[in-house]
């Protein structure tokens, strides 16, 4: 039995008189650490600043939020641990389907009315559980998914009653791990069963990755005409569709997505902006004026919906229109220099565009000002408008400084080449771009073959100069910080352990997790260090 | 009010906003006399009028929907073991030791795919039923039973009248005074909803070795 005296509990209801009751029942159940929220922004104020270990949610929060977003943000955003419990209350049996069809689930749910006693029964399995899987959080605590693996399967024998719960986290861990093959299996037995929702997803996650695109479409095709209401399903599928090739579909599966359930930003933002790359101005421009207008949750706001927004705009030639959108930014994100940054280069644009290069060269200051503030954190569409910006005020040194970092940091994202080499059309200076682009990229790849080539013919040691040199050169470039890292991780494996080298390369894939961690390279060198580290004793 | 000049629409977005009121007073008032510090008959009686209230409700609701659309279980693997305790912890808490209350879990698997709302409903309409016609003693059980999953209530009262046991399962029963034959033409229609591979759910209602009523749900 768990002891419920100890547990801190948030109850988000906007009726009062409901988060009293609910209050009262857990106070009867002995919960008597309890706090209530009537708002979500209240809620995720008291979040981050108190430790809970469960929260209790109304569905229906009213000014346009529910408690579904706000749990999607919660956990998404890793504000809360895993360990935390997340129950929803509500009063709609439509909740169901929400439940069904959505990306994150609550770990449990309560229709209105229900009983005390319910909910009681239902407080002590959801802890139980909660228990049973903290071996599995713990790992995923340390960032060891393989041992979040292990955990799962530990579970998987010895407590059966949670099978599928496990299955669908194990699931989630092998796509993680880049073990696809394992998943599509996994999958494929729980599809055997019944004709689950999340399972048919994962099975298409598995096939795009492993390059079966065709198939992962079918699967996706197939999950939306069992269940027409399961989004995230149309998200992939769009996502899918444009990698095929096929703009056009991307947008109408988007479009499909959007008129079952209009709420999701993320969905119109994605919806505004393969619009925009397929020429459809006026469609980009009612999804990105829908997103400012519609989000009002100023926790789930970014400066981006407001750039996209006025870029469309000041392409359709309103000018007043765009600076004003861009110009609300500010209201709403006080003084923030990320904002400062894509706002103010948006401006410069406008004003160029609009006839006004001294206005232009004033917005252009501030957002070099602001750029100093924020360095490392440039977005790859803020970076490209603001070099643009300063070929057009000219600042060409500044401009192709900024190209060259972008190109020669990534430079295998053919997207984005294609993206600068736009731009550099836009500007009349389509000739620099075989320098800018193709040149700068060229050092890299040489560098790193260089590399590469040193370390097959045994120099190992010079290897790792070359890369750990050209890495500090260019700190953002992944591929540098991937070979050199897996330069020294081979080393230590093959030579004895090297404390200094280990300990650099395991900075490097530090530096870089939150951006690239996701990237199969990187999990592979990642285990890599954690096996070579387990063989000569020491926890990585 | 005037209603008259009400379109469709305004008139179904009144009744849902009502309806969704409704339901969030009657939760609050189920939790504040489950909330009372009180084991009085009195107050006894008021948490199972106030639960019967919500039955009622919860199948009005469900006639509205059936009148848009038909009925389409939500899937979700639930554990039958735990959602029988679930049942059998809310009847102990209404008898209040006036009778035996057991459950049966032999074979019972680690997961079921079913509607849980649905079939609460349904389990909780023949708690309801049998804690007011049993004389001592309750049992629930749960298990496989030829290929699908079996939810059952029996009690020792005296048993299901003819007229119930001979009625056809798709037409409503015949509704008696208190409402029961509603329930139970809810609970078939809710266990023929649940649908696996060409396979439906079923509602069996028998009187046992000894008499007493037996309600049984068949999940494929």
């Amino acid at each position: 039995m768990t002891d419920f005296s100890k547990k801190r509990v948030l109850i988000i209801d906007d009726s009062q008189a409901m988060a009293s009751s609910l209050r009262m029942t857990l106070t009867n159940f002995g919960m008597t650490r309890s706090e209530m929220a009537n708002t979500a922004g209240e809620a995720l104020f008291r979040i981050r600043n108190r430790e809970f270990d469960m929260i209790v949610c109304d569905y229906n929060l009213g000014e346009g939020t529910d408690g579904q977003q706000l749990l999607e943000t919660l956990r998404r955003q890793e504000v809360i641990l895993p360990s935390v419990v997340f129950l929803m209350v509500t009063a709609e049996r439509q909740y169901e389907k929400v439940v069904l069809c959505a990306e994150m689930a609550p770990d449990d749910y309560l229709l209105k009315p229900f009983t005390a006693e319910t909910m009681r029964v239902r407080l002590e399995r959801v802890f139980e559980k909660k228990e049973a899987f903290a071996p599995i959080y713990h790992q995923l605590a340390q960032n060891d998914i393989g041992a979040a693996l292990a955990a799962c399967d530990t579970l998987l024998v010895d407590r059966t009653r949670y099978v599928i719960d496990v299955m669908r986290m194990k699931g989630e861990l092998l796509l993680e791990l880049g073990r696809e093959e394992e998943a599509q299996q996994l999958y494929e037995q729980i599809l055997a069963t019944r004709a689950v929702p999340w399972a048919r997803l994962g099975l298409a996650r598995a096939m795009r990755a492993t390059g079966e695109i065709g198939a992962a479409n079918e699967q996706l095709q197939l999950a939306i005409e069992e269940m027409p209401e399961f989004l995230p399903a149309y998200d992939l599928l769009a996502k899918v569709e444009e990698e095929q090739g096929d703009m056009e579909k991307a947008q109408q599966t988007l479009d499909k997505a959007i008129k079952v359930s209009p709420g999701s930003v993320a969905r119109q933002t994605a919806f505004g902006e393969v619009a925009y790359r397929n020429g459809d101005l006026a469609t980009a421009a009612q999804a990105f004026g829908r997103v400012v207008e519609s989000n009002r949750n100023a926790f789930m706001r970014s400066p981006q919906e407001f750039v996209n927004l006025g870029r469309i705009q000041m392409e359709q030639q309103q000018f007043d229109k765009a600076l004003q959108t861009l110009n609300g930014a500010r209201s709403v994100f006080g003084d923030d220099p990320q904002m400062e940054l894509a706002v103010s280069t948006m401006e410069s644009l406008t004003h160029q565009v609009a006839g006004n290069p001294d206005k232009a060269r004033d917005a252009l200051v501030r957002a070099l000002a602001a750029r100093d503030q924020v360095r490392l954190n440039l977005g790859d569409a803020t970076a490209l408008d603001l070099a643009k910006a300063c070929f057009l005020n000219g600042k060409e040194d500044e401009a192709r400084a900024l190209v060259k970092e972008m190109t020669s940091n990534f430079y295998d994202d053919t997207r984005l080449q294609q993206s600068v080499r736009q731009m550099l059309e836009s500007v009349g200076r389509g000739h620099e771009s075989k320098s800018l682009v193709e040149d700068s990229a060229m050092e890299v790849v040489k560098l790193n073959n260089e590399g590469v080539l040193l370390a097959r013919q045994g120099n190992l040691q010079g290897a790792i100069d070359l890369l750990l040199e050209a890495s500090h050169r260019m700190p953002q470039n992944i591929q540098l910080a991937l070979n050199a890292a897996q330069a020294m991780i081979v080393e230590s494996d093959r030579y004895g352990w090297n404390a200094e080298h280990m300990k650099a390369a395991q900075q490097l894939l530090a530096m870089h997790e939150t951006r690239y961690g996701k990237l199969d390279k990187f999990k592979k060198i990642k285990v890599m260090m954690k096996d070579v580290g387990a063989k000569f004793g020491v926890d990585l | 009010m005037n209603t008259s000049g009400m379109d469709g629409l305004a008139f179904k977005t009144v009744l849902a906003a009502n309806l969704h009121e409704t339901k969030n007073i009657l939760a609050q008032l189920m939790l504040r006399l489950d909330n009372m510090d009180s084991h009085t008959a009195a107050v006894r009686d008021a948490r199972l009028l106030c639960q019967q209230v919500s039955d009622r409700m919860v199948q009005m609701l469900l006639l509205f929907e059936l009148q848009a659309e038909r009925l389409v279980p939500r899937y979700e693997a639930h554990n039958p073991a735990d959602f029988l305790a679930e049942l059998r912890e809310n009847a102990r808490s209404w008898v209040d030791g006036r009778l035996r209350i057991d459950s049966e879990e032999d074979g019972a698997p680690d997961y079921w795919y079913f509607d849980r709302s649905l079939v609460e409903m349904a389990m909780m309409n023949a708690l309801h039923n049998a804690v007011r016609h049993a004389s001592a003693r309750l049992v629930l059980r749960t298990g496989v039973r030829h290929g699908r999953l079996l939810f059952e209530v029996e009690d020792d009262g005296a048993g299901y009248p003819a007229s119930v046991l001979s009625a056809q399962q798709d037409e409503p029963l015949p509704v008696s005074q208190d409402g029961t034959g509603l329930g139970l033409y809810f609970s078939a229609l809710i266990a023929r909803a649940h649908v696996n591979k060409e396979q439906h759910g079923e509602l069996l209602l028998h009187n046992g070795k000894a008499g007493g009523a037996v309600f049984s749900l068949l999940l494929p």
